[in-house]
């Protein structure tokens, strides 16, 4: 789009480096074709190829540009790291200040835009065969498209200012689809929630990226780009702060100001889009939007915005252990407490979106640990299954003609077949079942948690409890997703029963599911999906089952193999940051030298140099030393956690087999009433505050009391006036007399004085 | 004995009280518009008699114009009666007061 620019760029290039733009523009002129056209045609046809190819096109461009010889991604080539730049203008430049419209894909970008585009496909293919027949069919795939465009640009972006555009922009197409049915007040209401609680977050981003822009600035070189560009003078943040002294661990360093601060506020903005302890409440309730939206958005890509962002920003975390911690202690406690909530829940919606945020909790505490290439390798995983089992729901959801409630299932598995068994693998998958997606996520996230050092904890025994806490949170994975699984797809087939019959174990929230079809509810069988429903869930199913391989650890893989590689470590290795201490290969290593294969920055040192995996059998592929003694600690921990899935699966199929509608805690089943608990803490002060003081005080007392005293004035003085104003017109002559005269007689006066 | 010019400044003086104190004293609209009248004619007079002690014609060009213009004034200001009288049966102008408020 810049023919002129000053980078020296072959022709080959330049077209490559428009084609990184048109990744996130053809999404976007998906979505304008819908809005303008699809809206007047209202051809269901039209808009689907529309909303399909234009991801499409995004799909095959990332593939193309990841995968290439000399791409982002591309292996086994030394030299390749250089991310792919696409300048398209300079937008903001205010002395220091630079803000570009920049895209630029390195290996984390590269990474997540290949699964955001391809899972994202998938769900747009799903979507036309589930809005069959919606009314706002042109609306939904428009604002799809617009959200593909959004995440595409924060994933894409090479500042943190053009990051925020698509961090906001993805949670305003969030907003839009939470809010879909707008016949529903608790869509809007949905909606308005997960909107407002964003807010809260973004109030940490954006106070994240000035902090950032002041320390940097402070040093001398203010940016807020994530990479160098030595065409125009930008340097990248990471380079610039990453020979800043690590801040020491202390509550004090949260509020020094310094890259402890960045880092707990562009964690508050994480904790909000990710939908952590204390802002997660957003999530359960988006379920309100369509299945499809729940999928994409809220379990697939955007959540993941939050742990995107934290690797992406791993240099500042290495140097700030305080934010690590926090960081690892609210993941933690969201992933425990969510998986709790989730054993209780009867809508199948509700169950998967409890479960996205505690597998949202494991990613932070991935990252919380340092262990940012599991966390993102976690994200992959989970895109995979997640979206699988909100697929799978969704076509539950479907073939039972919108019924959500699980106590009304049943026995499904006859009438579903292609539908049951992709949700089987996805079952397995989060369950931690070994071969399957999840199992080598998750593993590795225990051990990062039970090998953890004492950089970000205050002492050893915090690694042990962190791993018991996620191996508990793994232990009731297993159980309420096997809990659902026999609700949904085993037992008796209570869909068949009447409303009377369930009157005695429902509550209120369930009878909002039901908008009076109760009446055809025993005409209707269940049936499986249409093909472009059941296609993508296969093609997840796939990827549920093999995409784990992407990423086994080597005391795994050690197995199979001599030099078993681990694709993902060995992918992500160059662009994320390491603790000083988690880095095994701390001892052999100064410091300095592990800061230099660190963080976005163009490299020339391949991350894994031949000459080390021949140095000695335990060496992996990234060049840390594996001893034997780790091997064996972490396949006893993988075995652990095979035992612990097992267990979960078997003590949810003996408990919930016979008796599906056992009635759980009451506690659990309403959440804690951490709505309630908001609700009388938080958001009553806040509309009682509005009401009593802002509005009554300050509105109506001080606005409106100021504008009407000056009404009043102006009504008393004409009050007054008008009495001049008598209609009689010998007066007014009088009064023009007396005026006369008085001009006169001033002159007069003035002239015998004079 | 020469007529001086202040004499004819005291007539018209005197002229225009009564013109002035007519319009204010008086409630028939007519009459009103005939001391008015009065009063313009008591100008007339002052511009025609400093016309003739200054030797200079402009102050005659002026009463022809304030003569024009009362002419017009006579023919709008009586249209306006007339309307008045129409719409009121009377011509006093204390009762044509019903813009006031």
């Amino acid at each position: 789009m810049q023919p002129g620019r000053n980078k020296p760029c072959t022709y080959i290039s330049l077209m490559e480096n428009n084609l990184l733009s048109l990744i996130i523009f053809a999404p976007l002129a998906g979505a304008a074709i819908n809005w303008f056209v699809g809206r007047r045609l209202r051809n269901e046809h039209f808009i689907g190829i529309v909303a399909c190819s234009s991801v499409g096109v995004s799909t095959l461009i990332a593939f193309y540009l990841a995968l290439k010889p000399g791409g982002a991604l591309h292996l086994g080539e030394p030299g390749v790291t250089t991310p792919v730049f696409d300048h398209l203008w300079t937008w903001i430049q205010v002395g220091q200040f630079r803000a570009d419209f920049g895209l630029a894909m390195d290996r984390l970008s590269g990474t997540y835009a290949l699964f955001v585009t391809f899972i994202g496909f998938l769900i747009h293919v799903f979507a036309v065969g589930y809005m069959h027949k919606d009314s706002g069919f042109y609306r939904f795939f428009a604002y799809l498209n617009l959200f593909m465009f959004a995440m595409l640009t924060l994933v894409l972006a090479d500042n943190f200012l053009l990051m925020f555009v698509g961090w906001e922009g993805v949670g305003l197409c969030s907003y839009l689809l939470i809010g879909y049915y707008t016949d529903r007040q608790e869509a809007g209401d949905a909606a308005k929630k997960a909107f407002i609680t964003n807010r809260v977050g973004d109030w940490g981003f954006v106070m994240g990226l000035m902090l950032i822009f002041a320390i940097t600035a402070g040093l001398g070189n203010g940016t807020i780009s994530f990479f160098d560009h030595p065409g125009t003078g930008v340097a990248s943040v990471f380079n610039v702060v990453k020979d800043l002294p690590i801040d020491a661990f202390t509550w004090k360093a949260i509020f020094a100001g310094g890259l402890t601060s960045v880092a707990v506020l562009l964690f508050i903005g994480a904790a909000g889009k990710s939908a952590q302890i204390p802002l997660y409440v957003w999530l359960p309730d988006a379920m309100a939007g369509p299945t499809p939206v729940s999928a994409l958005i809220h379990a697939a890509t955007m959540v993941t915005a939050g742990v995107y962002m934290i690797v992406r920003c791993s240099e500042i975390y290495v140097h700030a252990p305080t934010a690590m911690f926090i960081v690892a202690i609210i993941g933690a406690a969201t992933a425990l407490f969510a998986a709790t909530i989730g054993i209780a829940q009867n809508d199948i919606k509700k169950v998967l979106a409890y479960s996205t945020v505690s597998q949202l909790g494991y990613m932070f505490l991935a990252c919380g640990l340092g262990a940012f290439g599991a966390a993102i390798f976690h994200v992959i995983t989970h895109a995979f299954f997640k979206a699988l089992l909100f697929l799978g729901s969704g076509s539950v959801i479907h073939g039972m003609h919108h019924e959500q409630d699980m106590r009304r299932m049943g026995g499904l598995r006859k009438y579903m077949p292609i539908t049951f068994a992709t949700m089987l693998t996805g079952w397995l998958a989060i369950s931690g079942i070994p071969i399957f997606a999840g199992f080598f996520s998750k593993d590795e996230i225990l051990w990062k948690a039970w090998s953890a050092g004492t950089f970000n904890l205050p002492s050893p025994a915090w690694s042990k409890a962190l791993w018991f806490i996620g191996a508990l949170t793994a232990l009731l994975t297993a159980v309420y997703m096997t809990r659902m699984m026999v609700m949904t797809f085993w037992g008796a087939e209570r869909f068949r029963e009447g409303h009377a019959d369930h009157d005695d174990h429902t509550d209120e929230s369930h009878a909002t599911h039901e908008d009076g079809h109760g009446a055809i509810h025993g005409v209707h069988e269940p049936h499986e999906s249409p093909l472009t429903m059941t296609v993508p869930l296969v093609v997840l199913a796939v990827l549920s089952t093999f995409g784990g391989l992407i990423g086994v650890p080597y005391a795994l893989g050690s197995y199979f193999s001599d030099h078993p590689t681990n694709y993902i470590e060995q992918t992500l290795g160059p662009v994320i940051s390491e603790t000083p201490s988690s880095g095994h290969s701390a001892a052999g290593k100064p410091h300095a030298e592990q800061f230099e294969w660190l963080s976005p920055k163009p490299q020339v040192t391949d991350s894994a140099p031949p000459v080390h995996s021949l140095d000695e059998s335990a060496v992996g592929t990234t060049g840390h030393p594996h001893s034997p003694e780790e091997v064996r600690a972490e396949r006893l921990l993988a075995l652990l956690s095979v035992l612990i899935a097992a267990l979960g699966i078997g003590v949810g199929w003996v408990v919930f087999r016979k008796r599906p509608l056992l009635q759980m805690p009451r506690l659990l089943e309403n959440k804690y009433y951490v709505d309630e608990i908001y609700n009388k803490t938080i958001i009553n002060p806040i509309t009682a505050g509005s009401r009593e003081g802002l509005w009554k005080l300050f509105d109506i007392g001080v606005i409106d009391g100021f504008l009407h005293a000056i009404g009043d004035v102006v009504t008393e003085t004409g009050g007054v006036l008008r009495r001049l104003q008598a209609g009689f017109v010998r007066g007014y002559a009088a009064i023009i007399l007396l005026g006369a005269l008085a001009v006169i007689g001033f002159f007069a006066y003035s002239a015998f004085r004079g | 004995m020469e007529p001086q010019l202040s004499w004819y400044l005291a007539l018209s003086a005197v002229l225009f009280t009564i013109g002035a104190a007519g319009v204010i004293i008086k409630r028939n609209a007519i009459a009103m518009f005939m001391c008015i009248e009065l009063m313009l004619n008591a100008v007339n007079l002052t511009f025609v008699a400093f016309s003739s002690f200054f030797q200079d014609v402009s102050g005659q060009l002026f009463v022809f114009i304030v003569m024009t213009v009362a002419a017009a004034e006579a023919a709008v200001g009586l249209g306006i009666i007339i309307a008045i009288f129409r719409n009121r049966e009377s011509l006093d102008v204390d009762e044509a007061s019903m813009l006031k408020m």
